[in-house]
């Protein structure tokens, strides 16, 4: 019987030891600092999320080379995939909190995986720092809006329709345009964002196509654009649909602009470059084309190390990292609460040019750029202040 | 919108539907033959359409497609006597679905590793170039070839399974597997056959659309519901049930978008499988012989 209440007992001692570890913030004194990222590494967005990780790796890497932080504590980098859903999300940024207990977290670059994961920030009073999640919701809910945690560096969907609209109705080739959006929080909020944008300019939108995330057929989409008098197409798609539904575009000889979220570099330029989408436009809040020389050394060192210019997700992750690191630097620790005090004070000059300082609602007001494809190359044709 | 864009979406419905018929014959084999619902089905069309992207450009566009259907073929044969025939006989069926839904993660996170998730696109000289025009309706060339490809292997399929012995032998097989062993019809050798048919289908279905899509690890995950879908209505098993209802699917899909959203194209198929699961639970063309 003794031996039983002995056991018992210190079977209970180790449940609460065990439960005390699970729950206790990382070591802020010593050792590497580690930085969590949850991104989709599986599933349709994989791609992208491949790229930030890439742009979060170089970050880390710049700095450990540099001496580390905090005297010369190494980063590490703790990625988790979310499959770029909000159930795999919530289980990564748990998963990355609890367990691998990092100080902050990078994530969760789908919209919607971002906004499920927001509340868990705020219940463990851990960092997360959002850089390329568009959905405005985001913004509403952080900062002001109730999660004091939560921190947004790239633009949100709706100041970036406003001023792809502006841009749009100033240069008055296009009166009507189409909308083709992904069916998720991202591509849902984009589309409407801008939907509302452009009908603020009076400019038509002829309709509003969401597709699933994946899919491989445009043929029924772009025999619409063809007969009903649409002028030009904004795509807010992601990933591997975005080329695919540009590849399909070319052969059909589809003639028209695309604008709204597209990236004007690499396999899509390569489309984009020919004659029957001249006028294609977008705005963006990234291009490898900035001029600043802290964007030439990052376009270099990344170039070298993927044999690819970087892309916006990579930019960002990549920046989410230096934003971090400035705010460990000034907190002089990697206490999870002191981080994000000194996120709130955040004066950091971005690659773009532009400045990293968050609002009431912990959203940043980064440059964003005007791209319009040009004799077959893509050109800034202005930068906005979001 | 005009009589063209009623043809336009005519021939974007039958180009849709013979993709989807490639995939869904292949599908109706396997279950057929083997009682095996094979949820890889998805992630072997994406490794076919990885095959046709590194074949076509050292081989041109029909050797291509026919060393990836060879290839997938052999591949068939290997999971076959590497994995579903060392099933135990007892809950092989879903023993069966567990394993090639493994097999389906295995494969598509494999490829990740192994190529990035990255969309690649083959190279311009090596994809079919032109376009047809049909009176005023333009046809890529690309796409025209995945209708040509898709009628002269479904084509020669009808021919296996219905003027061939050993089409008859599979017939038998997925009919009734102990009666076909005692006339002395190799259940093993049928299996192997099986498996090598319906995965070559998969590899030509994602091999067809290697010029006309983009590649990527994640290009099987949405399509294979849909086919899914497409073999359900048409009768669990029933290979020509699944191509004819694959082609209707194409159609119903291609006017549901036309003249309604992309969303009313997305849910017209299961709007669809609902409907005749209602009416005729057992799929549209379901018979006793399921090949």
């Amino acid at each position: 019987m003794r031996t039983r209440t002995l056991a018992a007992a210190a079977a209970l001692a180790l449940t609460v030891v065990g439960c005390a570890s699970s729950t206790d913030s990382p070591d802020t004194n010593s050792g590497p600092i580690t930085i969590g990222l949850s991104a989709p590494l599986s599933g349709p967005a994989a791609a992208l999320g491949e790229n930030e990780r890439n742009g979060v790796q170089l970050a880390i890497d710049q700095i450990n080379q540099d001496g580390g932080l905090l005297g010369s504590r190494k980063l590490t980098l703790a990625a988790q995939d979310n499959a770029c859903n909000p159930t795999d999300g919530v289980g990564s940024v748990t998963k990355l909190i609890t367990q691998q207990q990092v100080s902050a977290v990078i994530g969760a670059l789908c919209s919607g995986v971002t906004l499920a994961a927001m509340p868990l920030a705020k219940r463990y009073q851990v960092p997360l720092v959002v850089a390329t999640s568009t959905s405005p919701d985001i913004t509403t809910a952080a900062g002001k809006g109730g999660n004091d945690f939560t921190f947004r560096i790239n633009p949100s969907d709706a100041t970036l329709a406003v001023a792809l609209s502006s841009y749009l109705h100033k240069a008055g080739d296009v009166r009507k345009v189409a909308i083709l959006a992904e069916d998720s929080t991202y591509g849902r909020t984009g589309a409407a964002a801008l939907q509302k944008a452009l009908n603020d300019k009076g400019i038509t939108v002829t309709g509003v196509d969401f597709v699933a995330q994946g899919t491989s057929d445009f043929s029924t989409q772009i025999s619409k654009y063809r007969n009903n008098g649409t002028q030009s197409v904004a795509l807010y798609i992601s990933g591997a649909d975005h080329l695919s539904f540009l590849r399909q575009a070319a052969s059909a000889r589809l003639q028209l602009p695309v604008t709204g979220r597209v990236e004007l570099e690499g396999q899509n330029l390569e489309i984009l470059k020919d004659e029957q989408f001249a006028g294609s436009s977008s705005v963006y809040p990234y291009s490898s084309l900035i001029k600043t020389p802290a964007n030439a050394k990052f376009a270099k060192a990344y170039e070298s190390a993927h044999k690819t210019p970087p892309t916006y997700e990579s930019f960002e992750g990549y920046s989410a990292v230096m934003v971090l690191a400035d705010a460990i630097s000034r907190a002089k620790s990697s206490d999870p609460k002191a981080i994000q005090k000194a996120l709130v004070k955040t004066d950091f000059t971005s690659l773009t040019g532009g400045t990293v300082k968050f609002d009431a609602y912990h959203q940043a007001h980064d440059k964003a750029f005007i791209l319009q494809i040009k004799n077959g190359k893509t050109v800034i044709v202005s930068d906005v202040v979001t | 919108m005009d009589a063209t864009y009623t043809w336009e979406l005519l021939a974007n419905g039958v180009v849709l539907g013979s993709s989807y018929a490639l995939l869904a014959a292949g599908l109706a084999v396997i279950f057929g033959v083997l009682n095996v619902v094979n949820f890889a089905h998805g992630a072997l069309y994406m490794l076919g359409a990885f095959a046709a992207y590194f074949f076509i450009p050292l081989t041109g566009y029909w050797i291509g497609i026919l060393l990836t259907a060879a290839t997938m073929a052999i591949l068939g044969i290997v999971l076959q006597e590497g994995l579903l025939r060392r099933l135990p006989p007892d809950g092989a069926f879903s023993r069966s679905m567990l394993l090639t839904l493994g097999l389906a993660m295995i494969i598509q996170n494999g490829a990740i590793v192994l190529w990035g998730a990255g969309p690649r696109q083959l190279p311009e000289d090596s994809r079919p170039q032109g376009h047809l025009l049909l009176g005023d309706v333009i046809i890529p060339t690309g796409r025209a070839f995945i209708v040509v490809v898709a009628v002269a292997t479904l084509g020669a399929l009808y021919l296996l399974l219905n003027r061939t012995q050993v089409g008859r032998a599979m017939r038998g097989v997925s009919q009734n597997p102990t009666a076909a062993l005692v006339v002395g019809i190799s259940p093993e050798r049928i299996g192997r056959l099986a498996m090598a048919l319906g995965v070559g289908l998969a590899g030509i279905a994602g091999a067809t659309l290697t010029p006309v899509f983009t590649v990527s690890p994640q290009m099987g995950i949405t399509i294979v519901f849909k086919v899914f879908a497409i073999v359900v209505i048409g009768g669990l098993g029933s290979v020509p049930g699944a191509v004819i209802v694959a082609y209707l699917v194409g159609m119903l899909e291609s006017f549901a978008g036309g003249y309604g959203s992309a969303m009313t194209q997305s849910i017209s198929v299961f709007l669809f499988m609902i409907a005749i699961m209602l009416v005729r639970p057992q799929g549209l063309f379901s018979t006793e012989v399921r090949v």
